[in-house]
């Protein structure tokens, strides 16, 4: 199978469709496999692909020398992220190539990896499949059911764990804004210091800004040192624009515009109080 | 000894100029009484009113915060109240998720001529916020330092 990931990249950089391909290489544990940009068709056999290629690469889409023409290997969530990103405006979908893979349990050694049939964005229209993730659904569930004095504590001190690195907006491939309210002064509405206010402000504004958008890739909880439970956060908000808008990031179609950035005459408003 | 006074609620009221403004302006020039627990913040459309300020509301004291603007299809700037309703669809439950009650929240359209309802809101808004009594979670959070920090 990782003779056909890298005869593939070795294709595509021939044939000059691509200048790079962004895949993953070994990193120096066996249970870690790091980026790798290839360049030159020499450097394809240091490719690799396990259940440890995590996903997340789409978060080099955006970056200016990759944006000139990539094929990336890509998870379905990666896929859902490009196309995101190419409905955004970011990238243009030309531009992109995907060698496609799919885990059926990552980070498990045994995990059974299957490469998936096509190569444009638009040929994945229907197997960009994501299985429900059960776990983090019961999770959410087990929270909402909590009373809201112990949701606030549940947050309190997952949020007090933040050292605010923005780990998690580095690891985002939809965090490309080229300056973050977390980032601006005048003014400031997002306290800059590892302190429960400005952690609260920035989690929250964090998980906001992803809402409609965020394809539970999970980079941003793998890139936490604190641990912090951001797929949550994300989860609930994807399931929460799911069940509203009938709408999950990535699946539309490019020139579809994102959830918050379109409105039906009939949007329900039963959320309103009417005096 | 306890204080026995009265809980007045804090409400930070975000409504937009063309609507909801005038609708406050005219229960007050129409002498309207309704409770004074409301500060209105004007801005120019309830497309405007990014979910931080509500954040923000609430990290200065805000007990709840009422979002007002115009009726879908009066919006002056023909779509703000559209993008408007589908955001605040969603943010609440993000709120509630970390623990913030509903009823702090109120989200409702106010016209220019509404005068009654504008009262009306600020009356039902005062009562839903006095249900679940003052925010006490922002306030700590302004004073604690991070963990260990003590300890130095």
């Amino acid at each position: 199978m990782i003779d056909t990931v890298r005869s593939r990249a070795a294709e595509l950089l021939k044939s000059g469709e691509v200048s790079v391909v962004v895949g993953y290489r070994e990193g120096r544990r066996r249970e870690l496999a790091v980026p790798h940009f290839v360049r030159d068709v020499a450097d394809v056999d240091a490719l690799v692909l396990d259940p440890f290629c995590s996903g997340g690469l789409a978060v080099f889409a955006t970056r200016e020398a990759v944006s000139q023409g990539a094929a990336f290997v890509a998870t379905p969530q990666d896929i859902r992220s490009l196309r995101v990103l190419v409905q955004e405006g970011q990238i243009t979908s030309e531009n992109v190539r995907i060698i496609g893979f799919a885990c059926q349990a990552p980070g498990n050694p045994a995990g059974e990896i299957r490469l998936l049939e096509g190569s444009r964005l638009e040929d994945f229209d229907n197997v960009i499949e994501c299985a429900a993730d059960n776990n983090i659904a019961a999770e959410v569930a087990r929270i909402m059911a909590m009373p809201p004095e112990e949701r606030w504590r549940f947050w309190r001190a997952e949020f007090d764990k933040c050292v605010r690195c923005y780990a998690c907006r580095a690891a985002c491939p939809m965090c490309y804004c080229a300056e973050c309210i977390a980032d601006r002064n005048l003014p400031q509405w997002i306290e800059t210091t590892a302190r429960p206010r400005g952690n609260f402000a920035w989690n929250l504004i964090r998980a906001w800004h992803l809402a409609g958008r965020c394809t539970l890739c999970g980079a941003c909880e793998r890139a936490c040192s604190e641990g912090i439970k951001l797929t949550l956060l994300n989860a609930m908000l994807a399931a929460e624009v799911r069940d509203a808008f009938d709408y999950v990031a990535g699946f539309g179609c490019a020139d579809e515009a994102g959830v918050f950035a379109s409105f039906k005459d009939s949007d329900k408003e039963e959320f309103l109080i009417d005096g | 000894m306890s204080d026995t006074r009265e809980f007045v609620p804090r409400i930070t009221a975000f409504v937009c100029n063309w609507c909801t403004y005038a609708g406050a302006d005219l229960a007050g020039t129409t002498r309207l009484a309704y409770p004074a627990t409301v500060r209105i913040i004007r801005v120019p459309c309830s497309g405007r009113i990014d979910p931080v300020f509500l954040i923000k509301a609430f990290e200065k004291g805000a007990d709840g915060i009422i979002v007002s603007g115009c009726h879908p299809g009066d919006c002056h700037y023909s779509s703000g109240n559209y993008y408007a309703r589908r955001r605040w669809s969603i943010f609440p439950k993000l709120l509630e998720f970390i623990g913030i009650e509903p009823e702090r929240l109120t989200f409702t359209w106010v016209s220019a001529s509404e005068a009654r309802k504008w009262a009306d809101v600020v009356a039902e808004a005062t009562e839903r916020v006095k249900s679940v009594g003052p925010l006490a979670h922002f306030a700590p959070l302004a004073a604690a330092a991070p963990e260990g920090e003590g300890a130095l």
